[in-house]
């Protein structure tokens, strides 16, 4: 019952502000130059084919006008058509937003499981070359530009090496993409049971992944070093210390509690990577839903980036449910 | 000799080094011992070191703080020179601390049962069904109504009073040799701390329990140990059995501290300072002196003669 | 300053931070003096030279010196980030110490306040990427819109940080004093609001320099930034980016080490001045001496 009121609250909070975003960012793309009718048509179309396409567009109408009948067909689950690729950008995104989500997911997951152990022994180990390392990693991993990270990889284990698969997309060119269940192919290769296929995924994904994951463990080391720095000086650790607890018994205890910061660096940085992991996925020529976005930002195509930011909002909102609930599963204290 | 004894310290000092030159000196060349089945008083205002002392014994002081010079022995074994993992064998199990303001002590997120569970498991090597047991059973000694239940409570759903006896059976649950209470009923309301109070000295009847009871309200300390140790500025400057102590207080500090807890005139009267007393014998240019004198068997007084 | 040398003293690293941030801005002052080769001028005899005595960095596919280009971009990459960070700072200041002290005082103030804040969350749940890239293909591709892009998805953290402050501050005595005295809401946030509240700001201020520094780089690979023959790390890095699967390292690899240099020691600043405004940390970091 508490849950419902909590996730309830949550949801009345951010509905508001997922109008917010469509209609801030309807109106922002609007007000980019270049004419859409005459983008499509080309330069030596007649005033009259432009001006049917217009009224077709809708382009005659008024802002407001054009803002509701968008918002209508929004609900409905129709983005429009991107004139670049001429299909529907639901379709399009289907297509590529799981390979985005893919890419994030494991590269936080790697993150992750680089980032909490380092935090941890930073903490404990408080005169270690460990504790100065990670000191300066975070701030390292924040100054350089992941998509230059990326070029040096590919330079280095694949130009140079040859280790890794060819940084052209997620699979190669000859093998097929598994059967579709989730749109992942590391998961749906998993599900068919294709080996060949799977092991081309995993090659594919290494080098973006490692690229990501190194940059965005900076910030998550960071915090479980300082909250757990707090954590093992506070009043409760301090009393389970004298009562004889073992070292991994404090340790666990500091780390429970320090689970829902981490926590919510992780869903910042996931909310972050969905759009800003564009530049990765332009690197490794990904075709993730960051770089259609892009591609439609520069060439006044308007409906991809409005799905775009109308998708990872409402991704974003799944994804602070999810830690939601998560945190309502760590602490106690929230459920009354 | 040592046989009767349970808990002493010789000479402990406790130093807070500062970041420019000499810290500061929270424990001064402090010494006493507990006999098996005594309780101590310590009282002193704050800041006096008494809850420094505390931590020196379970060896968890606050950093930069620590032991600079002295030993604390326990069962003839010096606390100060064990390894971290002889410690640990000790505390909780036969050194257990008594904590005030229990609702920060106890990890938020995890139930008491299991907090209570984790140490008895570490420390008796119990399986799960052993430790409910026994927790169980300390949550019923502790007077806890409803135990049954409450032993999968969270510390936020306690009110202060029933933390504090979390606190007392988390001291308890391992039948403890040596108890130390430091200020444990600070923050909670009179009634319940009388009834606390009340619960403690069944307890330490009951259990034998030697006790190092740490307060700031030297009218407590009255009705509940048997020997009284005034703290002033990190060193003991009077130490007594309680009876001389009442009857026949010396230095300045103990009247003083015990005018200003007297209610009545007639007994405000008797205790308060003449200030003819606060005299060379005491005090050294503001500071206390280095000798102690036995002034009757087992009182000793911060002065010179 | 005596404080800063007994800080870097024992921490090499930090000192190099403010050495090559010292270093970075002289180079762009006397870039015409060292630069051993015009930035922009095509030399097709000497296309992707590698790193020689001749061309120090190489060159890239137009034949271009890429040492050269990568001292001229200093120019361009830190007015960017240095205009687009005072930019946001002023401006995030000054809304967010009206947003502080305005919250609820009064209907229509707090109205003003709340809408603000509001605002603040639709903006900050925006892809940040992909709404830099917008604001700038809005204003037409150019150096003002970058400014301005970089100003304004930075200025939400400074309408917070001050309005933070603010909320305290009006709550001092002085500040009452103030009002009680007849001084307007205006020249009272001027006087005593704003000076109050540095702190956390000017610590602010140095990583997000060198934050703005890598957002302009990364705007100008996307190709939404600066143009091409103009010399900037981020479209040097995109212009060398075909070549380095061939073997060809050198274009894209030096403007990135500059770039990752100029950030970091924006960081390692920003991290000491985090210590350094802090009277406590600040005497704890320089105990022994």
């Amino acid at each position: 019952m508490a849950l419902i009121r909590y996730i309830g609250r949550r949801l009345l909070f951010v509905l508001p502000q997922l109008f917010g975003i469509v209609a801030v960012s309807f109106f922002l793309l609007k007000m980019i130059p270049g004419d859409p009718a005459l983008l499509m048509l080309g330069p030596l179309a007649s005033q009259e084919a432009i001006n049917e396409i217009r009224s077709v567009m809708g382009l005659d109408k008024s802002l407001i006008e054009q803002f509701v009948i968008y918002l209508e067909r929004v609900l409905s689950g129709d983005l429009g058509t991107s004139w670049q690729t001429t299909k529907p950008v639901m379709e399009d995104l289907l297509k590529r937003f799981p390979a985005t989500m893919e890419l994030v997911t494991l590269s936080l997951l790697f993150a992750l499981i680089l980032g909490i152990p380092v935090g941890i022994l930073a903490s404990l180990l408080k005169k270690s070359i460990i504790n100065k390392f990670s000191t300066y990693y975070g701030l390292l991993a924040g100054s350089l530009p992941d998509f230059w990270l990326g070029l040096i990889f590919i330079f280095v284990f694949y130009t140079i090496l040859g280790w890794a698969a060819a940084p052209m997309g997620r699979l190669d060119l000859g093998i097929l993409p598994p059967a579709v269940v989730s749109g992942s192919y590391f998961i749906d290769s998993l599900i068919a049971g294709d080996w060949e296929t799977f092991n081309n995924v995993v090659a594919h994904l290494t080098l973006p992944v490692l690229t990501l994951g190194l940059i965005n463990a900076g910030p998550i080391i960071k915090m479980t070093q300082s909250t757990m720095d707090r954590l093992l000086e506070s009043d409760h650790i301090r009393y389970a210390r004298s009562c004889g607890l073992g070292e991994f018994q404090i340790v666990r205890r500091a780390f429970r509690n320090s689970l829902p910061s981490v926590l919510t660096i992780v869903s910042v940085l996931y909310s972050f990577l969905i759009g800003g992991a564009v530049l990765v996925e332009i690197v490794f020529s990904w075709g993730g839903a960051g770089q259609y976005a892009l591609s439609g930002v520069l060439n006044a195509d308007i409906n991809p980036v409005m799905g775009f930011v109308v998708w990872s909002a409402v991704l974003c909102l799944i994804l602070y449910l999810i830690v939601d609930l998560l945190y309502f599963a760590i602490d106690p204290r929230l459920r009354d | 000799m040592t046989d009767s004894i349970s808990l002493s310290l010789n000479n402990l000092t406790v130093d807070y080094p500062g970041y420019k030159g000499s810290g500061t000196i929270a424990v001064k060349d402090v010494s006493f011992s507990i006999e098996k089945g005594k309780v101590l008083g310590l009282v002193g205002e704050s800041g006096a070191g008494k809850t420094s002392i505390a931590r020196a014994i379970t060896r968890q002081l606050v950093e930069p703080g620590e032991i600079t010079a002295g030993e604390i022995i326990f069962e003839n074994k010096n606390i100060v020179s064990m390894s971290q993992k002889e410690l640990r064998k000790y505390l909780g199990s036969q050194i257990s601390l008594i904590v005030p303001n229990p609702k920060s002590e106890l990890d938020p997120l995890l139930t008491i049962g299991r907090q209570l569970g984790d140490v008895v498991k570490t420390h008796l090597k119990l399986n799960n069904k052993e430790a409910r047991e026994a927790v169980l059973k300390v949550l019923e000694a502790v007077q806890i109504p409803d135990h049954n239940s409450r032993y999968s409570a969270y510390p936020h759903e306690l009110s202060g009073g029933m933390a504090q006896r979390v606190i007392i059976a988390m001291s308890l649950i391992c039948n403890p040799k040596f108890v130390i209470s430091d200020d444990a009923t600070s923050g909670l309301d009179v009634t319940v701390q009388r009834e606390i109070m009340k619960l403690m000295q069944n307890i330490i009847k009951e259990k034998d329990l030697s006790v190092l009871f740490i307060t700031r309200d030297i009218g407590l300390a009255a009705h509940f140990c048997d020997h009284l140790g005034l703290l002033f500025r990190g060193q003991i400057v009077e130490i007594a059995p309680i009876n001389s102590f009442f009857k026949n207080p010396i230095h300045p500090y103990s009247l003083a501290l015990l005018s200003a807890f007297s209610h009545s005139v007639k007994w405000r009267k008797v205790y308060s300072t003449d200030p003819q007393k606060w005299s060379k014998e005491f005090f050294i240019n503001g500071n206390v002196p280095d000798s102690m004198i036995e002034v009757e068997k087992g009182h000793l007084v911060r002065m010179i003669r | 300053m005596k404080v800063l040398y007994l800080y870097c003293k024992d921490r090499p690293l930090i000192g190099f931070g403010y050495f090559f941030v010292f270093f970075l801005i002289f180079l762009a002052v006397f870039a015409d003096l060292i630069a051993p080769w015009p930035p922009q001028t095509a030399n097709p005899d000497d296309y992707l030279q590698a790193p020689s005595w001749r061309h120090l960095f190489g060159t890239d596919e137009t034949g271009m010196d890429i040492f050269s280009r990568c001292i001229y971009s200093i120019r361009l990459d830190l007015s960017i980030a240095f205009l687009g960070t005072a930019v946001s700072a002023i401006v995030g200041t000054a809304i967010g110490a009206f947003v502080g002290y305005y919250e609820a005082r009064g209907r229509l103030k707090t109205v003003f306040s709340s809408f603000t804040m509001r605002a603040l969350d639709v903006i900050q749940s925006f892809p940040v990427f992909v709404f830099a890239i917008a604001l700038v293909a809005i204003f037409g591709q150019g150096l003002y819109s970058i400014i301005a892009a970089i100003a304004f998805v930075n200025m939400p953290i400074y309408v917070r940080l001050m309005r933070t402050q603010a909320l305290s501050i009006r709550q001092m005595r002085y500040v009452e004093a103030a009002y009680l005295s007849g001084l307007s809401d205006v020249s009272l946030i001027i006087k005593h609001i704003v000076p109050n509240s540095m702190g956390p700001i000017l610590s602010h201020l140095s990583v997000n320099v060198g934050w703005s520094v890598l957002l302009a780089a990364a705007l100008s690979f996307a190709g939404a930034g600066v143009e091409a023959p103009t010399p900037e790390w981020g479209s040097m890095i995109a212009v060398g980016f075909k070549n380095i699967v061939t073997g060809q390292w050198w274009p894209s690899t030096f403007p990135g080490i500059v770039l990752g240099l100029t950030v970091f020691s924006f960081a390692l600043i920003g991290a000491s001045v985090e210590v350094l405004a802090d009277p406590v940390r600040r005497r704890a970091a320089i105990a022994k001496y």
